[in-house]
């Protein structure tokens, strides 16, 4: 009884010594432009307060927060009429409209 | 005495066709089919007569598979068919015949020949050598003189020598030594051959299709090593009587039971045990074998009070029945199964079923049937205990009824032909509520198909020094109905939607209906098979060979492992079937009077219509599979070097591989990218470098030593390529599919054996005795509470794994 316990204890740790944190170097890929947003009509206030995040890619163990896209020309366009987003003042890679 | 039968085999022969342009001139009739019968009329003018019959194991009786059965000092002779028979033409005379076979020991008779004579060798088991032994005036090794390439023969006490993982033997980890055979991934008992897939493997038991290798995730394979009797795997010059997948053959053959004397065999390891009894039921005409193993990690989990279960099983069975010398006839079935849980989470299991009954019939003294009735199945099913409970299963079945004959016109020629048909149906997929799962019950189209057979292929020496064989292989594949399939707008079931830069399902138009056995797409393929060898000189032979391949059943799976959710599909309206050509070259040598065999092959394949998944495919209850997948085409290419010595107290091999394996994915037209734009890039199981040294060393009659050591390159994988933020989480991007690779794979293994006076072993081994975490999977992901850090998690499966095991005969 000893003798299977002792090894079903090895066996446990075996399946529970497999997994660690290693150390990979990974190629810088191109930076690509990120798109978070999300437009919600609001049926009473159509031209209500929207948003658009504008970030980039980063390297993979950048572990930084990511890059922001500042500076860009922000327009949406629904059935030929353009809304124009612009930057937010405080946030950095943030566009709004509206108020 | 025996040099004037060389004159006379050598000269006298030859000189009744005049010159070589008149052989040649035969050779083509040979195509005709019109050869076999002049040579007869010749062979009858000039006297000969047939020495034909079995080569047996002396203490059980077993037929032995591929013995060189050789005239001594001459070139003539060949390899015992798959079910141990032997037939030589000769002129009448005196003749020493010569029967060679690995761990056995060499046998010679004389015999005078002047009628039909049948005579059936037993060859004894060899004693364990110790000392050097040279063999004087040997026979030719089967290395040089046969015509085969790209092939290597395994018996059962090959695999048993070489250590494994929790000591207990295992055919396929033992394969994945030799050169040009690589492992899918360290869990896995897929085997990848020459830069194919595992599903491209033909994997017989019996003659019966096994679809699944492997047992326990990979930790063992389902061939029970007690069981073998024989196995031989075709990396290349594939006969013609192998058909229906594209890379390689694994003819595994099962012990037929011992017609002499009982046999009780068991083995108690850490992970498994076995046992295996054989006998006569009615001696040397009646015997059978029960063979069972049960792996037990499941109770170690359970007395650790871990809530997880996983476990196998597997049963071989097998009789053997012989009224007369002229018939005999072989009942053989496995049966397996798998069972894993994971904590009230998630369930799998799955098995396979194989049935084969034969028929050995001798016509007469140089023609030798088998018809075989064959029924083999493979289901897997999963069980997910979430909030709605629900169980997933799927299944393949097929049977096989098929005609094989060996006609053995004389020393020179011979031919082999056969046909068959087989039957596959699939279920692929089924979802069947549990409990009160608000679920709804669904089942995929069941697809049904048919594959008629036929070969024909043809052995000639055509002198003493030249072999050639050359074999058409027609195959066929109707898929029936019932069925209604999908039609899709211009005939494409994909999609490339550029403004998402996206591929999606194609838009359905309408629908035909097909009717039960009505076939819905017929497909026809001849396969060419020509080998050719030129012994150079007594110890050296260069071989060629060239070969194609059709596979009507595509393999489709979105992880490099040869995991148990496999899906398969066969070939219809949407996925053509898959196509290969190989070409390979090799030079044979025996160094030391055979002590060494040594082999050098080059090879080059080509590879066409493969199918792969789309980027973010859903495998999983499609049933329109071909929405989700591209088709592209491959090629491989490589050289394989290897030393074997199995004389002596040391005995193993060598072996180096130097190879690429790339693919290519066009896209479904010439604007989109396909996967990686188009371009070839390296398959899952590229591995441009791989070595492997497996040797066992005797000190003396109780102790062996038995030592591996494997190093190849990492397999390659896709990394993520940079990573973005979406809603605060941390979501990896991933560009070049299998851009990157994982670190290379580096192992040792040590076991030593202790042989006991009364039958029993004890095998005490390390594998991986320095512990080295080689990576099995590497997973990216966002570090547990944290906001901005990721991390890479190695899950390397085995570090050192010391065992014990006790194996018994009586």
């Amino acid at each position: 009884m000893k003798f299977i316990s002792t090894f079903s204890c090895l066996i446990v740790l075996l399946c529970l010594s497999c997994t660690d944190v290693i150390e990979i170097n990974l190629d810088e890929g191109t930076v690509r432009l990120v798109v978070e947003g999300r437009i919600e009509l609001i049926k009473e206030s159509p031209s209500g307060y929207q948003r658009i995040r504008l970030t980039t890619t980063a390297p993979y163990f950048s572990n930084e927060p990511a890059p922001v896209a500042a500076g860009a020309r922000v327009i949406v366009t629904v059935s030929g009429r353009n809304y124009p987003f612009t930057e937010s003042h405080t946030v950095p890679g943030l566009y709004e409209t509206g108020s | 005495m025996n040099i004037k039968h060389e004159v006379l085999t050598h000269e006298v022969f030859p000189a009744r066709h005049c010159s070589a342009m008149k052989r040649w001139y035969q050779g083509a009739l040979c195509v005709l089919l019109l050869a076999p019968s002049i040579l007869v009329a010749q062979d009858e003018f000039v006297q000969t007569h047939t020495i034909s019959g079995y080569v047996r194991d002396a203490d059980s009786g077993e037929e032995l598979i591929g013995v060189n059965v050789r005239i001594k000092d001459s070139r003539l002779g060949m390899a015992t068919n798959e079910y141990g028979f032997y037939s030589l033409t000769l002129l009448r005379g005196t003749w020493t015949i010569s029967a060679s076979y690995i761990g056995y020991q060499t046998v010679e008779k004389e015999i005078y020949l002047d009628a039909d004579t049948t005579l059936h060798i037993e060859l004894l088991p060899s004693v364990i050598q110790i000392q050097e032994v040279v063999a004087v005036g040997a026979t030719e090794s089967k290395n040089i003189t046969s015509i085969e390439m790209s092939v290597a023969e395994l018996t059962a006490a090959t695999i048993r020598q070489v250590p494994v993982v929790l000591g207990e033997a295992d055919l396929v980890k033992t394969l994945t030594l030799l050169p040009g055979v690589s492992r899918t991934n360290e869990a896995s008992s897929g085997f990848s051959i020459r830069g194919s897939g595992p599903a491209q493997n033909l994997v017989l038991l019996d003659e019966s299709i096994i679809y699944n290798a492997s047992h326990l995730f990979g930790f063992f394979s389902v061939f029970n090593p007690d069981a073998i009797k024989e196995v031989k795997l075709y990396k290349g010059g594939i006969n013609a009587r192998y058909g229906g997948r594209l890379a390689s053959v694994l003819d595994v053959r099962q012990k037929e039971g011992n017609k002499k004397s009982f046999l009780f065999k068991g083995g108690l390891g850490l992970a498994a045990s076995r046992f295996l009894l054989e006998g006569p039921i009615w001696k040397e005409k009646w015997s059978f074998l029960v063979g069972a193993r049960r792996s037990y990690a499941d109770l170690f989990l359970k007395l650790a009070n871990n809530d997880n279960i996983a476990y196998f099983y597997d049963l071989n069975l097998k009789s053997n029945y012989s009224p007369n010398e002229r018939n005999r006839f072989f009942l053989s079935g496995y049966f397996g199964r798998d069972s894993f849980e994971f904590a009230d989470v998630f369930g799998n299991s799955w098995g396979n079923a194989a049935f084969t009954l034969r028929w050995n019939h001798l016509f007469n003294d140089r023609i030798f049937s088998n018809i075989s009735l064959i029924y083999s199945t493979y289901n897997y099913a999963s069980e997910f205990y979430t909030a709605a409970p629900y169980r997933w299963s799927a299944d393949i079945e097929n049977v096989d009824l098929k005609m094989d004959g060996y006609y053995y016109i004389n020393t020179r020629n011979a031919i082999d032909f056969g046909f068959g048909l087989i039957h596959h149906a699939f279920n692929p997929g089924t979802i069947v509520p549990l409990d009160d799962s608000p679920i709804q019950k669904a089942r995929l189209d069941k697809k049904y198909a048919l594959e008629p057979y036929a070969y024909l292929s043809y052995d000639q020496k055509l002198s003493p020094r030249l072999e050639i064989q050359y074999g058409m292989r027609l195959s066929s594949f109707q898929r029936l109905g019932r069925q209604n399939i999908p039609l899709y707008e211009n005939g494409s079931p994909v999609v490339y939607n550029s403004d998402l830069g996206l591929y999606e399902e194609g838009r359905v138009v309408g629908s035909e209906a097909f009717g039960s056995w009505e076939t819905m797409e017929s497909f026809f393929g001849l396969e060419p098979r020509l080998s050719l060898k030129y012994q150079v000189s007594r110890p050296a032979s260069i071989k060629c060979s060239y070969n194609r391949t059709r596979q009507y059943i595509q393999f489709i799976s979105n992880t490099a492992s040869s995991s148990p959710l496999d899906i398969w599909a066969p070939s219809g309206p949407f996925i053509p079937p898959q196509r290969a050509d190989q070409i390979a070259l090799g030079y044979f040598r025996d160094i030391r009077d055979g002590t060494f065999e040594c082999s050098l092959e080059g090879y080059y394949k080509r590879l066409y219509d493969l199918v792969d998944y789309v980027p973010g495919a859903d495998l999983m209850m499609n049933n329109h599979i071909e929405t989700e997948i591209l088709s592209g085409d491959g090629r491989a290419y490589g050289c394989e070097l290897q030393v074997k010595k199995s004389r002596g107290r040391l005995n193993g091999w060598l072996s180096y591989t130097l190879s690429r394996s790339e693919q290519r994915v066009p896209g479904v037209s010439p604007s989109d990218p396909g996967v990686n734009n188009g371009r070839y890039y390296a398959s899952v199981y590229d591995r441009p470098h791989d070595f492997s040294l497996s040797v066992v060393y005797r000190f003396n009659t109780t102790w062996d030593m038995a030592f591996n050591c494997i190093l190849s390159s990492g397999r390659p994988t896709t990394y993520p390529e940079s990573r973005y933020e979406y809603d605060g989480i941390i979501v990896p991007h991933f560009e070049e599919r299998n851009g990157e690779r994982f670190p290379y794979y580096n192992r040792i293994d040590i076991s030593f054996t202790l042989k006991e006076k009364w039958g029993g072993d004890w095998i005490f081994s390390l594998y991986n005795v320095f512990n080295r975490k080689n990576a099995s999977f590497i997973r990216f992901q966002q570090v547990e509470d944290s906001a901005l850090e990721t991390e890479a998690i190695r899950l390397a499966l085995f570090g050192i794994v010391p065992s014990i095991t006790y194996n018994v005969t009586f």
